[in-house]
């Protein structure tokens, strides 16, 4: 107990190896996560694109729809909507909000796993050349909390990629219909 | 893989860890060059569909 000096085995409370095997797991769960994500973002990139020329051929009664999905209080003048629209655009324009809302996501994840990794790698250095206990303490912290970030941030991604991945299969759905 | 029989002590490891940290850094850099574009690609075509809402809507 007490304060003898057993320096044989540093850092008692950092197990290195532990924390290497859960970056390596973190970082392979990253890479195929983000290859999931950009295969997924071709996917709907083609679809909206698809999607997009149908709406200019017409196929898609835009105009219509557009003005049901604006829906004016105006009593004056309800929007004009005689034959039956395919309830297909506005739903298109929920998806796609989606999909932009999850692209900016991504990007901000990616920011923040970013630095998170640069928080931990800080501190590692930090660690080599800590002299005091106490800012050894504050290192390994650091460390810990920026690998607990991590952690989060991967598994906020893969819930991205999940409603990319939903998004997706309604685009699909609407696109073949047409 | 490999390496992890450098057990001397602390200080190699955490060499070990921070090398690890750096392809990190790098790897995740250049995925996100990659993936920009498509980024940027997919939020414009969405941004199409609002934006013929605009156009044609009320606003």
């Amino acid at each position: 107990m007490g304060n003898c000096k057993k320096q044989d085995r540093k850092r008692p409370e950092l197990d290195i190896n532990e924390l290497f095997k859960r970056i390596k797991f973190e970082s392979k769960q990253f890479q195929k996560t983000f290859r999931e994500i950009e295969g997924l973002l071709k996917t709907s990139k083609e679809l909206m694109q698809r999607l997009l020329t149908a709406k200019n051929d017409g196929l898609l009664n835009g105009n219509t729809f557009f003005d049901v999905a604006a829906t004016p209080p105006a009593p004056v003048a309800p929007p004009a909507t005689p034959a039956a629209p395919t309830p297909v655009t506005p739903l298109i324009q929920i998806i796609t909000k989606d999909i932009a809302r999850i692209a900016r996501q991504i990007r901000i994840l990616q920011q923040e796993q970013l630095t998170q990794i640069r928080r931990a790698l800080i501190s590692m250095v930090f660690l080599q050349t800590a002299t005091t206990e106490e800012t050894e303490r504050l290192a390994i912290a650091v460390l810990f909390s920026a690998v607990g970030a991590i952690e989060s941030i991967r598994s906020q991604l893969q819930a991205l990629r999940d409603e990319l991945d939903a998004d997706i299969v309604l685009l699909l759905g609407i696109a073949g219909e047409l | 893989m490999g390496n992890s029989k450098k057990h001397h002590n602390g200080d190699l490891d955490i060499k070990d860890l921070i090398k690890l940290l750096e392809s990190e850094n790098n790897q995740i850099e250049s995925s996100f060059e990659n993936i920009e574009g498509l980024l940027k690609r997919n939020e414009k075509l969405a941004e199409h569909f609002l934006v013929i809402r605009t156009k044609k809507g009320k606003y």
